[in-house]
This record gives C-alpha cells, structure tokens and sequence, in this order.
C-alpha cells in the first residue's frame, strides 16, 4: 500500500467519523484526481458528501468558507500547482483574517495540495507554491514530510481550527507507507536525529536527503510539519547547536528565509557560523527531473561544511 | 406617462410612475405594501445617517432601495444573505440593531473595532460580510447554499451584486456551480444601465444580464428598481422556487441612484408612496413616524457609542 491508497483510505474514515465533513475537487466522485476520493466514492453513503467542482477551481476556497459558515468542514483536493495558482485571490479573500473582522472568525476550511513536478497539465504545474501559500494571511501550512507521518499530517489538517493547508509531496503519496505511522511532536518540529554539532531543518520532500547528508555526523536532524505559523521556540531551540542548514524543495523559499529569520531571533547569540539555506533546481522540470526539485543529500551536506558543522578531519574522511 | 426614456426596457414592474397599477388587473394584496414602504424608508434614512459621517470609500445607495428591502422581506431569519459593496442596508433590515451598526461604522481602532468598509456583516442573523474584492462573496453563498441543500432544509442563500461583477470569473464559476448542483442559491443583480448605462467592459455588452444567464438554464427575471413591489414579487417568487427545491435564479433589477437626478418617479420611495397615497394609506403622519422610527434608533445609538469612546 503506497501513500495514496492509505490516504484514499483515511478519508473514506474520515467522512464515516466526522458526518460535517465533505469533500471538494474536480472529479472527486470518481475517485478524484489522484484517486484520494475513490474508496469513499465507492461507499454510497459517502458520495453525497464527494462534491464536484468546477475544472478551474478559481473559487473553491470560497466554497469552502462558505460552507464553513453554514456548519460544515470542507476539505479541498487541489488537482496541481496551477489550480492553487488559478485560486490565489479567493483564498487571499478566504483566508484573511482582515476580510473576515466584522464576523467571529474566518471560516474554517482545509487545502489538500498534492506538490511536486508532474502534477497538472499546465505549465505551472511544477512551481513549488509553499511559498505561495506561506504567503497567504490567515492560512496556516502544514506538510508531510514522510510516509511515516503522511497520515499524521493528514489528521492534523482535518483537526486544525482555522483556514489550513496540507503540502503533500508527490514523492510522499507514491513511496510505500510503513507498517507503523509517526507521532508528530505538538510543536511542529520533529528531531529525526540528535546532535551536537549542527542542525538540519527541513520539510516536504527535502527531510529524506536532510536525513541521507546527516547520517554519521554529529548533528541534528529537524523536520518541519508546521511551516506557518513556524514553532519559533522549537527552533531556536533547536538551532542552539551553532550551526544551521536549512534544506527545502523548490528553488527559492519563503518558509526557509523565515526560519532563518527565527534562528538569528531566538538563537543568535549561540550561533558559530552562516545559516546556510538550499535548495533544488529551477522549474520547468518534467517527472524525469522529480529528483532536482529538492536538494540532494551532497548538497545539504556541503552546506553543512560551509555552515561549519563538519569538523575538517571528519570532513577529509567522508566517503 | 406610461413609457420615458427613464423606463427601463424588458424590465417586470407593477406600479407605473404615477402609481397607479400597471395594468386593471394587477393584484398587490398579496404582497406587505406597509412593510415594504417601512423599509424603504428605513435603508434610506440609513443611507442619510452614514452620507453625514462621511466615511471613506463607502458606496452610497440612496435609489436603490427595493433591492435590501424586498432581500429583507423576502427571506427568513435563517437564510443567509451575502450583500453586494451596495447592500449594507441589507444587514441592518435584516435585525442587526443599531448599536451594532454604529460600532461597526464609527471603530477607526483596528485593535478594537473594524473598518468601516467590514460593516454590516451579521454573523448570528446570517449575513455574510460586504466583499472585499469583486464577486468573492459570491463564492461564499455556493457554500451557504450548499450546506442548505446537503441538509434539505428549506433554507435558501441569497447574494447581492452589480453588473460589473458579472465580469468576473467568480460571477461564472459560482453560476455554473449553482446551476450543476441546483443549489437554492438566488442570485440578485443591480444594474446601473438605465439611462445612460455603463460602459461595456463594465458588463453591459450584448444582451441584459438576464438573457445571458438565461443560457445556462437558470430561472432569470429583470424588474424595474423603481418599482419596490415588483421587485419584492420576483425576488420572493425566485425564494420560494429555490425553498421548494427547484434550483437557483438570478433576478436582474434595474436600479437608478439618486446621484444621477433622476426624475422623483425613479426614486422607488417616492413610486411606493404615491401607489399608498392613492390608496388612501399614506399621509404625511405616516411619514413622519416610519423616518423618526429609525432616525431615533440610530442617532440613540451612535450617541451612546460617540460617548462610550474616548
């Protein structure tokens, strides 16, 4: 079972659990886009809750909020990139707190956004929107970061209170879900691995090369979950080794300057060296090229040397 | 006096502009003629209150009246009602009292209070705040009446807007969703077009927006503004079609602001009062009572909040 069918799986649960729950996207009672509707779909009682919409979701966020109002929890399947794209300006009006100042509070509603070169049709369909989204007042961003936590995340994004969106790598749904889940810290940041020399910050796909550069180094190996708002505390905290990397996928990253911006608040006076952020390759970049849109592990690990978190003798001695 | 060049084309009426019934058998038992006149008189004596304050970036509605008041009449407590940048009035016809209004009219402190332009919004009386961007109310109301379908319920959502936002790709995506999954969702269009219109990247190229929508298999009528009980009649026909399950509808009323110095005629208060002086059910007491009634209420209300503020 790959991470698609036991999402596929907890949904269909979900809908049996929670009967405010509903489910918009295109196609979504046949199975939706990447299938994550298609056990519910099969169940009769679930698939008044499946809601069509239309193929360019320009509004869906709306939707939802709107259906938040009346009472009811809707969770959105993004078909690719460039449907949140098409969506901006309604989950800007959706989401913000501003928008909302006369009323209680905005509307609850949650994203689903399947992310990763490959998806959709159109030719932003490979643009990492994490930035996007992070950019979105109002709109907290979670992500899956590894099958482990794939369903973890999932029941984080159906319990979160407010407008919230789930990044899943595509990576993510297709690897083979393990026989035991994950329990994700409450903080919003996971320490994989504990070390005293340097720490690792990563999300999304960007947490397997994180793990892969620090394996054998005495350092320590963050993930993320939580990307907005960011567990300041966790990561000044866990900064305080003196030496930070901060690995994402996609090109350029929000979330990443912002983290650094939180290492220099809360950890600046034990910092021994450059908080070192990178990256992976520019879009387009088609499914063959899935590999280049997060850093690799060679990457992360010479931004460790860089940031200083790799003593010279271990450094000459590195396979 | 029957046809002006201040008389909209294809649009429904019952008064004409002397306000006499428009044909010998026109029939307005039905519909709360006093009520009605109340409301008018009410939005637009709101309308008045506000201009005084003068509040930035406010869209005034004096002559638009019939819309907030026939949305006022025509639906029930639990309906929801998401109101164009035009439609403050809506919320306040609606029953959010006046202390509320002036709370939300006069709080300059975003820390304590709200922009004016977040005013009117009634969460606990179901209507939806005034939208921030062009038709993204819209999309709410597919929600609202979403969840009232899902329920089978007989509550209905309706929302307000102009022509222009019938440029949008909201506009299109929330029709063609209303339509697909026959929401009880009616749609409420005010249209400047009359006499001068707007120009055609406003929406008011080719045919009416009631012929257009008219394509997509949605329910469509175009009233004449003017004409209060008109426009009350269609948008209460169009209510109740969407209360018994038979889908969306969009009503297109034809509306004149004051600020173009229409004739009095145009004026939907003015139309209303002479068909109820001519009746024999208005008189200058009358008036007088339904403009104190609200004035009174407004003026206590943002007393008490001028002296509660420091």
């Amino acid at each position: 079972m790959n991470g698609q069918d036991a999402l596929a799986e907890r949904l269909a649960g979900a809908l049996r659990s929670r009967p405010d729950l509903l489910v918009l996207g295109e196609d979504v009672l046949d199975g939706g886009v990447f299938g994550l509707s298609r056990v519910a779909a099969a169940d009769e009682d679930l698939r008044p809750r499946l809601c069509p919409t239309p193929l360019v979701p320009g509004t869906m966020a709306g939707h939802a909020a709107g259906l938040g109002l009346a009472g009811r929890s809707a969770l959105i399947v993004a078909p690719s990139a460039s449907a949140v794209l098409d969506g901006m300006a309604d989950l800007l009006a959706a989401a913000d707190p501003a928008a909302w100042a006369a009323m209680d509070a905005p509307a609850p509603f949650k994203l689903l956004v399947p992310v990763g070169p490959g998806l959709g049709t159109a030719e932003d369909a490979d643009r990492p929107v994490e930035a996007l989204l992070a950019a979105v007042p109002g709109l907290a961003l979670l992500a899956a970061g590894r099958p482990e936590t794939l369903l973890p995340a999932f029941d984080a994004l159906l319990d979160a209170p407010g407008p919230t969106a789930l990044l899943v790598p595509r990576r993510v749904l297709l690897a083979p879900q393990p026989g035991s889940v994950a329990a994700l810290d409450p903080s919003g940041l996971d320490r994989l691995t504990e070390g005293r020399r340097g720490t690792i910050f990563a999300f999304a796909d960007a947490v397997a090369p994180a793990l892969e550069a620090g394996a054998g180094l005495d350092v320590t190996v963050a993930e993320l979950w939580r990307l907005d708002p960011l567990p300041a505390d966790a990561i000044g905290e866990a900064a305080r080794t003196g030496h930070v990397v901060i690995a994402h996928p996609g090109p350029d990253s929000l979330v990443a300057h912002r983290i650094a911006a939180v290492c220099a608040g809360e950890a600046v006076w034990h910092l021994d060296g450059p908080v070192r952020i990178v990256g992976g390759a520019r879009p387009p970049l088609g499914p063959a090229a899935e590999h280049l849109s997060v850093p690799d592990a060679e990457a992360i690990y010479a931004a460790l040397v860089s940031a200083g978190a790799v003593p010279p003798q271990q450094e000459k001695d590195r396979p | 006096m029957d046809t002006t060049f201040w008389e909209p084309e294809g649009a429904e009426r019952l008064l004409r502009p002397d306000g006499s019934p428009a044909d010998g058998d026109t029939d307005l038992g039905d519909l709360p003629l006093d009520r009605l006149y109340r409301a008018l008189v009410a939005a637009r004596t709101l309308d008045l209150k506000i201009a005084r304050l003068g509040l930035p970036a406010r869209a005034p509605w004096a002559g638009e009246e019939a819309v907030a008041a026939a949305v006022a009449l025509a639906t029930r407590p639990d309906d929801w009602v998401f109101p164009g940048p035009r439609d403050g009035a809506i919320a306040f016809l609606r029953g959010l009292d006046a202390e509320a209004v002036a709370h939300q009219l006069r709080s300059a402190d975003p820390a304590a209070g709200l922009p004016a332009r977040d005013a009117f919004a009634d969460p606990e009386g179901h209507t939806g705040p005034l939208p921030r961007g062009l038709g993204h109310h819209l999309a709410l109301a597919t929600g609202t009446a979403r969840a009232q379908a899902l329920e089978d319920t007989e509550h209905v959502t309706v929302a307000t807007f102009g022509e222009g936002t019938t440029t949008t790709g909201a506009f299109h995506e929330a029709l063609s969703l209303a339509a697909a999954a026959e929401l009880p969702l009616v749609f409420v269009c005010k249209s400047l077009v009359w006499p001068e219109g707007a120009p055609a990247e406003a929406g008011t190229v080719g045919d009416p927006v009631y012929e257009r929508v008219r394509a997509l298999g949605v329910r469509t009528v175009r009233t004449d503004g003017a004409c209060a009980a008109a426009t009350l009649r269609h948008l209460a026909d169009a209510v109740r079609r969407a209360r018994d399950g038979k889908g969306p509808a969009l009503v297109e009323v034809v509306v004149t602001p004051a600020i173009f110095d229409p004739p009095a005629e145009r004026d939907p208060i003015e139309r209303l009062r002479r068909h109820l002086d001519r009746i024999g059910k208005w008189n200058r007491t009358f008036q007088d009572v339904a403009e104190a009634e609200v004035a009174t209420r407004l003026e206590r209300a943002f007393r008490a909040y001028e002296e509660a503020t420091p």
